[in-house]
């Protein structure tokens, strides 16, 4: 366990080094973007200065990583606040959109995997299975688009009253001045198209997943056994089956959080959302090295809690694979 | 007569490895990748039109698909905003999909491979840290990585492809790191050094061709995966720039026309989803294929 924790620990210093380097390493200077045209090169040479960028690589290293252990990530370039507070800001909306979906996949995926493994080579299974693999090999932002065709725009076009109109834009509506549940319900309004867009990626794959596994399962003889003395089917798949593939299950949580991180990125920029994915490309396009430091450290450092926790987690549920 | 039967049975194996016997979902994907690949490489030359161009924009603008317009060009798919025929531009942006998917991962994973081999076979203070970057590098999600390389550089094909390769060898070298060292362990790796062969030479005649399979696999997952993100980063305007078309920036150019002009981001979307799917199917049967020729032992990796 200490073993596990000082591990993850030093995969995040080799994390944060290699983002330094990459960073550093790069053509085109954050100063160049951020003088206007107009400004001489001793303009240039002073805003160099105030940012540390004229130090040498070494003392530049040196500070980040003496602030990063103070929790102080430094001053985004282009947005003039500091980086933690700019992150601050965005990690709230993505946990909450990307959290939901990722509840929503497994929700979802695993009753859908079950069903196709229960009916294997049927009608249902080839048609799901159809319709998993393209929705898994469809790219989320055309997808996005789609529904924003269909439930924005369309909607409106065959004259359904605003109520039924899904708003395909930002978390809130612009100039309305909500309060309480209908600000909730205005927020989760939304919510709807970019969750179903996530959530509609993750299942596909979490239920291809969960076909395989438990299709293997049921293999095994003591499913055999099971039906044998008289245990109904869905204490089978519920009891015995789904018992099997937890474990699994709890790790390929953990493993699909980058997939969620990747989609919401997209996601985040066909919506509008002001959540890490838009924060991040913003601060790339305005080579705003400290955010984008910054942000690449917080997804590093939540995939390696993640996979620490499943770690953590799993010789909890699978008792064989304790002690 | 022993001998011919032998020369016979070997010629048929070999045959039936040239020329495997497809399922009917397989040759479907071939063959789906087969034609768009035929039709990026033949559309645009033989095009009556260079479809990079822009010529009279306010009487060819968004054309319907299946249209001929006023200099009596047929439409297959209709034109863009700039007058331009869209089934060329989208089989010229397929060339650039299917080469930098292709290319861009089939180099990620030569690079892993001969990393993943090297680690194994040299042990020590090699393997432990190309591991720990291996890991450092997975414990980032793909597409930040990409987003942040892709950034960091000028724009463009090369850069794409590039950062594919950077971003992409760590899965296939712990892959075929795990297989080395499974191998190594085998009873003909110990004939060959104990026949005198140097070390270089049973990595690379016996060890590493024993470990490749799974590779393969990973390889051929990889391609839709490869075309998927060099997309999403075109896409989000950090990958192939316009005017060269590419899947991910023509989606782009008919994002605020979705509603006047559909067909404009709903045709390279298509050959996206086409071309994805085909590469993912292909890649799981010949994982099934194999998993069945070498027991179990791809099942749980996959």
């Amino acid at each position: 366990m200490l073993r596990r924790a000082a591990v993850a620990i030093v995969l995040l210093w080799v994390v944060i080094t290699i983002t330094f380097i990459l960073v550093r390493l790069a053509p085109g200077d954050a100063a160049a973007f951020l003088v206007p045209p107009s400004a001489t090169a001793q303009d240039a040479a002073r805003l160099r200065a105030e940012l540390g960028l004229d130090q040498s690589l070494a003392v530049q290293y040196a500070r980040w990583i003496a602030g990063v252990l103070r929790g102080d990530l430094g001053e985004s370039f282009s947005l003039h606040r500091p980086v933690s507070a700019v992150l601050a800001d965005a990690v709230p909306v993505s946990i909450g959109l990307g959290g939901t979906a990722l509840l929503l996949t497994f929700l979802i995926g695993v009753p859908l995997g079950i069903l196709q493994a229960a009916r294997r080579g049927r009608a249902v299974d080839r048609l799901l299975t159809a319709v998993t693999t393209t929705v898994y090999a469809a790219p989320s932002y055309w997808l996005a688009l789609a529904l924003v065709a269909v439930f924005t725009y369309g909607a409106a076009s065959w004259g359904l009253p605003p109520a039924m109109r899904l708003p395909a834009f930002g978390v809130h509506t612009p100039g309305a001045e909500l309060h309480g549940a209908v600000r909730v319900l205005d927020l989760l309004r939304h919510a709807i198209l970019p969750v179903s867009i996530l959530a509609a990626i993750g299942a596909a794959g979490i239920a291809r997943y969960a076909r395989t596994s438990v299709a293997d399962v049921l293999e095994h003889e003591w499913v055999r056994t099971a039906r044998a003395k008289g245990v109904s089917p869905r204490s089978v798949y519920l009891r015995h089956v789904l018992a099997n593939i937890l474990p699994s299950l709890v790790v390929l949580f953990a493993l699909s959080l980058p997939g969620v991180v990747a989609g919401s990125i997209f996601v985040e920029a066909v919506f509008a959302w002001p959540g890490m994915g838009r924060v991040m490309v913003s601060a790339i396009n305005a080579r705003d090295y400290p955010l984008v430091l910054g942000a690449t450290i917080l997804y590093a450092t939540l995939v390696v809690f993640a996979n620490l926790a499943a770690d953590v987690a799993l010789p909890l549920l699978d008792p064989r694979r304790a002690g | 007569m022993p001998a011919d039967d032998a020369a016979r049975n070997a010629g048929r194996a070999q045959r039936r490895w040239l020329l495997p016997t497809l399922s009917r979902l397989e040759f479907g994907c071939v063959a789906a990748l087969v034609i768009l690949a035929a039709g990026a490489a033949l559309v645009p030359m033989f095009a009556p039109r260079d479809p990079l161009a822009i010529g009279d924009v306010l009487s060819l603008r968004l054309l319907p698909p299946l249209v001929t317009d006023a200099r009596g060009d047929f439409h297959l798919l209709g034109t863009d905003r700039f007058g331009r025929d869209l089934f060329t531009r989208m089989m010229l942006a397929g060339r650039l999909s299917l080469a930098v998917g292709v290319v861009g991962s089939v180099l990620a994973a030569t690079l892993g491979t001969l990393i993943g081999a090297g680690a194994a076979w040299r042990r020590g203070v090699t393997d432990t840290i190309t591991m720990a970057l291996a890991d450092a590098l997975l414990a980032v999600p793909r597409l930040v990585l990409l987003l942040v390389c892709a950034a960091l550089w000028q724009p463009g094909l090369v850069t794409v492809v590039v950062v594919l390769i950077l971003t992409g060898w760590m899965g296939v070298a712990r892959l075929v790191r795990g297989d080395v060292l499974g191998v190594r362990a085998q009873p003909y790796v110990e004939a060959a050094f104990a026949l005198g062969a140097r070390s270089d030479r049973v990595l690379l005649r016996h060890a590493l061709p024993n470990a490749l399979g799974p590779a393969i696999v990973a390889t051929t997952l990889g391609v839709g995966n490869a075309i998927l993100l060099e997309s999403g980063l075109s896409f989000l305007g950090l990958g192939i720039q316009p005017p060269q078309p590419s899947w991910g920036n023509m989606i782009a150019g008919g994002r605020d026309l979705i509603v006047s002009a559909p067909w404009v981001a709903i045709a390279p979307g298509l050959a996206l989803v086409v071309t994805v799917l085909a590469c993912t199917l292909l890649g799981d049967s010949l994982r099934d294929r194999l998993a069945g020729e070498a027991g179990t032992s791809l099942r749980d990796r996959a």
